[in-house]
């Protein structure tokens, strides 16, 4: 049941369908986008290539047509190279290639004839080899053997892209749409955690919020399915409550005609059996009330209200002045009239039973010690007594309901003084500590989270 | 029969304890009238205009105490003590807010309840001793008729509120704690949670006000209630 473990963020779904869907969608960007880039960008490189490689043939072959017989020098492999064309043809191919080193690349270009006009050795790894024929201005058929260019590293060039403005655009597209879907998924998972921890805590105003009910998915009927359930339980604890509720009337008819007739009987001979009488049906009416009270805090419909803490607490001390006017109560209040936001009728009836526990335990020339305090997170109402304190086996128990430390039958009590400070508490999602004070007597101190 | 014996109109819906309690008032010198639904109260009420006191209890079938009280209020002023369940603080607050005059635990001994009508009883006894006028604020209070006025202009008030009243007059500008009050004007001890003195005295600031008189019941924190001096 306790939450209290933090849980790590990728295991929250919010995170696991962030990541997956953000992954996913990156994947699918990147290999679409290399694949398109590869096919597209190879075939137009070839192309391009073999355009550069026509271009050099056709240079070549227009050099050795013209200008060597003017010369009348021979092809010589390496020194053909026109000194302007060439150059430029290499420069203008390094470009297109992208990353060549300025080498040429290997060329054998033969004429018709079958004579070897130019010869540019092949490297190692030019084995792929294309072939075409050129035909010169001159008319003649040239056959040119060229090596296919090795396919450019694309995923330099996707890369390369991706550090463009366009790649940073989608990448923050899929990161908003992941952001969305998850949230899309987890906030209206967590708007109803939120809303049953609320409704534990006892909040039952609450209702489950209509827009998670109109989404018309399968958490929408998961809504659905909690509002039902939550009908159910609604059903139940009344019914329990008007059992509760008509038994207790059933209860005190007959107790209230006992009464009479012990009236009636004292008439004739009143003496201390019929006083004992008198103090049993009180005893059973006081049963009667309690556990009304005790069960009525679960389900009572009350809402927060601002209070001021230290007059809440001054009128519960006042009520119970009357019912103990030898008593003395102090309250020291350290809350520069602090006011909150709290369950009156909840929080007055736990401090009221912890105090009436405190008069009922502690000898009557002692005083009844409450303080109020404030923390940054909490308000505390720390009350103390002078009375023998509970035994520390005891102190988790005197919560439960009918629990009587050291198995006292308190000829007052029932034991449900403190489960009701306990279910005030409860209610505030605050917690009850009950510890034996060093210099003796108990020490009851309701801890209320603030700002809740 | 003798006219001097009050009559008590009892309302409860559990017959034999109507029969039991009748028999134990009777006993003390109580004429008293049960009946066992909020119709026949309201209709014995409009018969009869001889009872003292109704002793009226709030969870009936049909129509409810409260509902009764709310009746009954819109004719007369007849006292009313309400029986409720114990802890069912609203219905008390509700009670006196529509013009109970005090209120008593369910189940109760009927010795509590005998002191209780008791105590009205003698607030209702006009005072033949007390001739004494009193006259603050333009109100004119005569305890020997029962009878308040503002300039002339008669004020309706309850059995409770016109004691309360009394009270405040009588020690103009003192405070009074509620414990003061509760004991000289209910005559009973106050209890823990009892805003009985609490209602009477805002209805009666309410009854104040609507003849132009406010703020002349002032609340004293901490301590009780007081009428300043005029």
């Amino acid at each position: 049941m306790k939450r209290n473990l933090i849980p790590s963020p990728l295991k929250r779904l919010f995170w696991r369908v962030f990541f997956s869907f953000w992954l996913a969608s990156l994947a699918i960007m990147f290999a679409t986008t290399y694949v398109i880039v590869n096919k597209i960008e190879s075939s137009q490189f070839i192309q391009r290539h073999k355009q550069g490689v026509e271009r050099m043939a056709h240079e070549i072959i227009r050099q050795h047509e013209y200008v060597e017989p003017m010369l009348g020098q021979h092809a010589r492999p390496f020194a053909v190279a026109p000194p302007d064309g060439g150059r430029a043809e290499q420069a203008h191919h390094r470009d297109q290639g992208g990353g060549r080193r300025g080498k040429a690349r290997g060329m054998i270009i033969t004429s018709g004839t079958g004579e070897v006009v130019f010869e540019a050795r092949f490297r190692k790894k030019e084995t792929e080899l294309i072939e075409f024929t050129v035909n010169s201005s001159a008319g003649n058929e040239y056959t040119v053997i060229a090596a296919k260019p090795p396919i450019p590293r694309f995923f330099e060039e996707v890369l390369g892209r991706f550090y463009s403005l366009q790649f940073i655009l989608i990448f923050i597209a899929s990161t908003l749409v992941s952001i969305f879907l998850s949230w899309s998924i987890s906030k209206p998972l967590s708007q109803l955690g939120q809303f049953s921890r609320k409704y534990t805590a006892g909040a039952e105003s609450e209702s489950i919020p209509q827009h998670l009910l109109d989404r018309g998915d399968e958490l929408a009927d998961l809504a659905g399915d909690m509002a039902f359930m939550i009908d159910k339980i609604e059903d139940t604890l009344s019914a329990q409550q008007h059992l509760l509720h008509d038994v207790s009337h059933e209860l005190r008819a007959p107790l209230a005609r006992l009464q009479a007739t012990i009236g009636l009987i004292e008439l004739q001979s009143a003496d201390r059996h019929t006083e004992r009488l008198h103090k049993e049906c009180k005893r059973i009416d006081t049963l009667i009330q309690e556990i009304l009270n005790f069960s009525r805090l679960n389900r009572e419909k009350e809402e927060r209200h601002k209070h001021a803490l230290g007059e809440l607490i001054k009128g519960v001390i006042s009520d119970l002045q009357i019912e103990h006017p030898k008593r003395e109560f102090k309250l020291a209040d350290s809350s520069n009239n602090a006011v909150a936001q709290v369950y009156e009728s909840a929080l007055c009836r736990s401090l009221e039973n912890i105090l009436r526990n405190a008069c009922k335990y502690s000898p009557p020339d002692t005083a009844i010690e409450t303080t109020l305090r404030l923390t940054s997170t909490h308000i505390i109402i720390s009350i103390r007594d002078h009375g023998p304190g509970i035994a520390a086996n005891d102190l988790n128990l005197v919560t439960k309901p009918f629990y009587r430390a050291g198995n006292q039958m308190h000829t007052e009590g029932f034991g449900l003084g403190l489960s009701i400070a306990q279910k005030g508490m409860e209610k505030h999602s605050g917690k009850l500590d009950i510890v034996n004070h060093a210099e003796g007597g108990l020490e009851v101190t309701c801890l209320l989270p603030i700002g809740k | 029969m003798n006219t001097n014996t009050p009559e008590i109109l009892l309302v409860d819906d559990d017959q034999e304890l109507c029969s039991l309690l009748a028999e134990y008032l009777q006993t003390q010198g109580l004429l008293v009238k049960s009946v066992h639904n909020g119709d026949a109260a309201l209709a014995s009420l409009l018969e009869s205009n001889n009872f003292s006191v109704v002793v009226l209890d709030i969870m009936m079938p049909g129509l409810s105490g409260l509902e009764v009280l709310q009746g009954l209020r819109a004719k007369n002023d007849i006292p009313v003590i309400m029986l409720t369940g114990r802890g069912d603080d609203i219905d008390r607050i509700i009670g006196l807010e529509m013009g109970a005059d005090d209120y008593l635990g369910k189940p109760c001994n009927p010795r509590e309840l005998l002191a209780r009508i008791r105590a009205i009883l003698r607030r209702t006894a006009p005072k033949k001793n007390e001739t004494q006028i009193l006259k603050a604020h333009n109100i004119q209070l005569d305890p020997g008729a029962l009878a308040a006025s503002i300039n002339g202009e008669s004020l309706h008030l309850t059995n409770a509120e016109f004691s309360t009243l009394h009270m405040l007059m009588h020690n103009i500008g003192q405070t009074l704690t509620k414990q003061e009050l509760t004991e000289k004007v209910l005559q009973r001890k106050l209890e823990a949670y009892d805003r009985s003195m609490d209602v009477h005295i805002s209805r009666l600031r309410n009854k104040l006000a609507e003849k132009g008189l406010d703020n002349i019941i002032q609340s004293v924190r901490g301590r009780g209630y007081q009428m300043v001096n005029s």
